[in-house]
């Protein structure tokens, strides 16, 4: 795969400065810590969203336990940054950044070791028993922590060093992204994809459906559990409520307005779909009539797709006009 | 020239939508002092948070007539924290960082406060939480709280069923989901074993439930004196009720999560439960708290409005003291609160920032009620 | 044994109501392939309207009843024209966001209206609790008799008119190919409105059965019931009405004795065993394993 495209280059040339220009407003005190803070609940948003379109836009296979891997990436890197490393304000930099990266990582390897268990028997279900049993998962995680005591039981896993800042959102965000998208886009993803197509001509093309599936639902439960243990250090709360399959399906309702199998489609989603309730908080009670209310206008009549098209033409026209001024 | 391509358009979007915030920032009101208030304005226990608001406001109102606070008019500013978290937390950094408040009053639920509470800490705002949550205060200047906690009207209620009810044995029942109801059970079990009962059995539900039948069961089969169940009283209205189709016979004994103008006295009638405060004390700031507040609101207060009250109080109290609006300033003059004479009697703060003298009351539905401190 | 007894009874009822409710999420799905997720939200819907009725409008029970019924039954209609007809076409994933939306625009929507606000309403008592000893230890109510009765009634008419009446044959043949029912000149858009009102009927009907069990209503109260009949349906096997019914019966015998045995962490036990259970019978406990046609 080439990784020097032009296209490539703006990507990255974009991202880098929206981070900067983000964390120099907020440095220089123009941009307040409540606005990078939703960024960053929208940055983790995304990695969550884009994971579960790995499993359910590109492989197709609809999985509504998500939340439930996010909790195991919460609660076990929050046990292994405060239990464990015991990492404190007064830990010097150069050992607390990178015992933050191992509990994430440790965290987010949890979760996807329960996804490998878990997907093993269950993956073999499909459609809507998958969801159940995925669902039936997410409640079990939910009453597992609920009844462990040493994690905080339901007054919730407290007092959780906030280590979570906008750099490693970021840094972690796009590296995750990154790491998902080449997946799919790779022979790998393409075997997902033939599974999703049609299970069974794959498996007669020679395709291992089992072991891609299996593989594609590790994968994005490392990611998710991943954005469980950034989330839970920038609260520095995790609490089981946090993690009920409502998550899961607020997940899922972000990954069908962003469109399936869209990778920047979920990124925007997941964003716009955390500032908006922010936006709309002046409405007070309506908001929560508001929001239902926008989604099924975007699933029913499908206005991005429109929205596109007209901004195409505007963009069109403009340059039309700005090349006849130039002259020829 | 080629098209700019639509990837621009996410850092676009992003910067765009957080632009949007930061225009709300700035042109402060100088000659207004805001506090701040987040509460569960919507969501599964929202009366709750209308009472917290109400409360608030008329604390807040009665300062303002008396000439408001180093001659300035105090608002108040309410967020909702839908009895999330996350929400909460959001709630609260815009009300330090958007709104510029000196103080908050609140949150409640617990678990929202354990959210909110360290950002208020981070950013040196002083807050006085109406949580019952042990862990929400120690290690923590800045944070505050205007209510006892769950460990102490576990005990109160454990002594009251061994000594003054006689009672021998207990069954308990709560929602496992609810860290409040838990942590009451878990003194209460505590301390009627220590001083000799016996604790036949403990159940437990999950939070949403409605069918309670089957731990009743178990609990009616072991005969137990008195049955403690702790939950809101939402979830109290229909255990009792089930309980008594399933033919338990035990004294019901609860806590101040039912303490509500919706608890089903029919069904309850002659259970106790623990409170803040009893709407038959003669105290006087207590009267003149009920007084006033039934009188603007045409209801009689519950718990959350009395903490909410005590807890604009305190917070007020301190913006007086400290003649000034700097976060450490009212910090400091808020720890050395002495006997602060408020609605649910008077506060003082150790030094986990807990009131230590605050009286629980024992009010048995419907009936005539008890004052124990 | 007495206490198991008990328990059984508890089971039963509560397996009754889930029942009823499953039985409205597996027709939809049985008749065009969706999860209607907003189903739970009709039990609140029938639940608030008999209590209006009864409250404000001094309506007797019985006609509350029948009047909850029926708005859920055009609930359910109204749901489907206006949220799931234009998506038909689309991928099946796009209905189902719908119908959350759907959800909780419901709820939401619910809290809004001053006559119904945020708060909890008590139902009235419309039955007075009565008890009686079936043995010296074992209590049963006669709400739990009325509920266990009520609902086995209705399921036998929902039987009668699937088998026995030319529209729940009509229902039978679009479930099993739409188009091939077109062809043989079934208003395939009628039918799938009837299936969509019959489940609004008995969603309304288990609302009233839980509101005079447990006479607590809240604009949120349809999720966690209609959460576990959906899990009950599928457990059932999605689509099979006699799946459905048995499903309902035997995740609240299950549940109940669950509860009974370890209720700190009954609920997760009631998701280990569906899942065990869907482990060895992939398509449910009646779902007939579908073969795959290449």
């Amino acid at each position: 795969m080439q990784f020097l495209t032009r296209k490539n280059g703006i990507y990255t040339i974009a991202t880098l400065l929206t981070y900067a220009l983000l964390q120099g407003l907020n440095s220089a005190g123009l941009l307040s810590n409540y606005v990078l803070f939703i960024v960053m609940v929208g940055l983790t948003n995304a990695i969550l969203t884009v994971s579960l379109n790995v499993i359910t836009g590109f492989t197709g296979q609809f999985s509504l336990g998500h939340a439930g891997f996010m909790a195991i990436g919460a609660y076990v890197s929050a046990m292994f940054s405060k239990l464990i490393f015991d990492i404190g304000p007064a830990t010097p930099f150069a050992m607390r950044e990178p015992t933050f990266l191992a509990s994430l990582l440790a965290g987010a390897l949890a979760a996807a070791l329960a996804a490998y268990l878990i997907g093993i028997p269950t993956l073999r279900l499909k459609g809507d028993y998958l969801a159940i049993a995925t669902l039936g998962f997410n409640q079990v995680v939910i009453v597992l922590f609920n009844n462990l005591d040493f994690v905080g039981g339901p007054r919730g896993f407290t007092a959780i060093p906030k280590l979570t800042n906008f750099t490693w959102v970021t840094l972690l965000t796009v590296g995750s992204v990154l790491v998902m998208r080449n997946f799919v886009w790779s022979i790998y993803g393409s075997q997902c994809v033939a599974i999703r197509e049609d299970e069974v001509a794959a498996e007669s093309l020679g395709v291992n459906t089992a072991r891609y599936k299996n593989l594609a639902f590790t994968l994005a439960s490392f990611f998710a559990g991943l954005a469980g243990g950034l989330l839970a250090h920038l609260l520095q709360l995790a609490h089981p409520s946090q993690f009920t399959f409502l998550k899961s399906i607020d997940i899922l309702l972000m990954l069908v307005v962003g469109g399936m199998a869209s990778i920047p489609g979920s990124i925007i989603a997941a964003i716009a779909l955390t500032i908006l309730p922010e936006v709309l908080r002046f409405s007070q009670d309506l908001r929560l009539v508001i929001y239902p209310v926008i989604l099924i206008i975007f699933v029913l009549y499908n206005p991005l797709p429109r929205i596109k098209h007209i901004t195409d033409q505007v963009w069109r026209r403009a340059r039309t006009a700005l090349a006849d001024g130039n002259g020829r | 020239m080629h098209r700019i391509p639509r990837v621009v358009s996410i850092p676009v979007l992003i910067a765009f939508l957080a632009s949007a915030f930061f225009t709300s920032c700035g042109g402060q009101e100088a000659q207004e002092i805001k506090i701040g208030s987040v509460a569960p304005l919507t969501g599964p226990i929202s009366t709750y948070g209308q009472s917290h608001k109400n409360a608030v406001d008329l604390a807040v109102e009665q300062v303002n007539e008396q000439g408001g606070l180093l001659g300035r008019t105090v608002v108040v500013i309410h967020e909702d924290s839908q009895g999330d978290p996350l929400i909460g937390a959001n709630a609260t950094q815009k009300l330090i960082e958007q709104d510029h408040v000196v103080a908050i009053v609140g949150p409640i639920p617990s678990k929202v406060g354990m959210a909110a509470a360290p950002i208020a800490e981070e950013a040196e705002i002083p807050i006085v939480v109406t949580g019952t949550n042990p862990d929400i205060t120690p290690g923590k200047d800045f944070v505050f709280r205007s209510c006892w906690t769950d460990d102490f009207q576990g005990l109160v209620m454990a002594k009251f069923a061994y000594e003054e009810l006689g009672a021998t044995s207990a069954a308990i029942l709560y929602d496992l989901g609810n860290d409040y109801a838990k942590s009451v059970s878990e003194i209460f079990a505590e301390t009627f074993e220590e001083l000799g009962g016996m604790i036949t059995t403990i159940e437990t539900h999950p939070t949403d439930a409605i069918d309670f039948r089957a731990q009743l069961t178990n609990i009616k089969a072991t005969s137990p004196d008195v049955f403690f169940f702790p939950d809101f009283y939402n979830d109290a209205n229909l255990i009792g009720r089930q309980a008594r189709e399933v033919g338990l016979e035990a004294q019901f004994l609860g806590a101040d999560g039912w303490d509500s103008p919706d608890l089903d006295l029919a069904t309850l009638d002659g259970a106790y439960y623990t409170s803040h405060f009893s709407k038959e004390d003669p105290r006087a700031e207590t009267r003149a708290f009920v007084e006033a507040y039934t009188e603007k609101y045409g209801a009689e207060p519950d718990l959350l409005a009395i903490m909410g009250y005590d807890a604009a109080l305190t917070a007020l109290d301190a913006i007086r003291r400290a003649e000034s609006t700097d976060g450490e300033a009212i910090r400091a003059a808020m720890a050395a609160t002495s006997n602060l004479a408020a609605a649910q009697g008077d506060i003082s703060f150790n030094e986990n920032g807990d009131p230590t003298t605050l009286p629980a009351a024992i009010c048995r539905s419907r009936m005539a009620l008890l004052s124990t401190s | 044994m007495e206490q198991l007894l008990s328990q059984l009874i508890n089971g039963i009822q509560v397996g009754t109501i889930y029942a009823l409710i499953a039985l409205g999420y597996t027709m939809v799905y049985g008749i065009i392939k969706l999860i209607n997720f907003a189903h739970g939200d009709l039990i609140m819907i029938g639940s608030y309207v008999a209590y209006l009725s009864i409250v404000y409008l001094a309506v007797p029970f019985p006609v509350a009843s029948l009047l909850a019924m029926l708005v859920c039954g055009l609930g359910g209609v109204l749901m489907d024209r206006i949220a799931y007809k234009p998506l038909r076409n689309q991928p099946r994933l796009y209905a189902l966001v719908t119908a959350m939306g759907v959800s909780l625009f419901l709820e939401n929507g619910a809290r809004t209206l001053p006559f119904i606000g945020p708060g909890f309403r008590r139902f009235p008592d419309v039955i007075t609790t009565q008890n009686y000893a079936v043995t010296p230890n074992v209590v049963v109510t006669n709400i739990q008799v009325f509920n266990i009765v009520v609902a086995v009634v209705l399921m036998a008419i929902l039987q009668y008119v699937i088998k026995r009446t030319k529209i729940g044959m009509a229902m039978r043949a679009v479930s099993q190919d739409s188009d091939a029912a077109r062809l043989m000149g079934i208003n395939v858009d009628f039918v799938i409105a009837v299936t969509f009102a019959i489940g609004g009927i008995l969603a309304g009907a288990a609302g009233i059965l839980m509101s005079v069990a447990y006479p607590r209503l809240s604009p949120y109260m349809g999720i966690v019931p209609g959460l576990k009949a959906f899990v009950a349906a599928v457990f059932g096997g999605i689509g099979n009405i006699p799946g459905a019914m048995v499903g309902g019966l035997i995740m609240g015998i299950v549940e109940t004795f669950a509860t009974a045995a370890y209720s700190q962490v009954a609920e997760g036990i009631f998701f280990v065993v569906l899942i065990a259970v869907l482990l060895f019978r992939p398509t449910g406990l009646l779902g007939e394993p579908t073969a795959e046609k290449v």
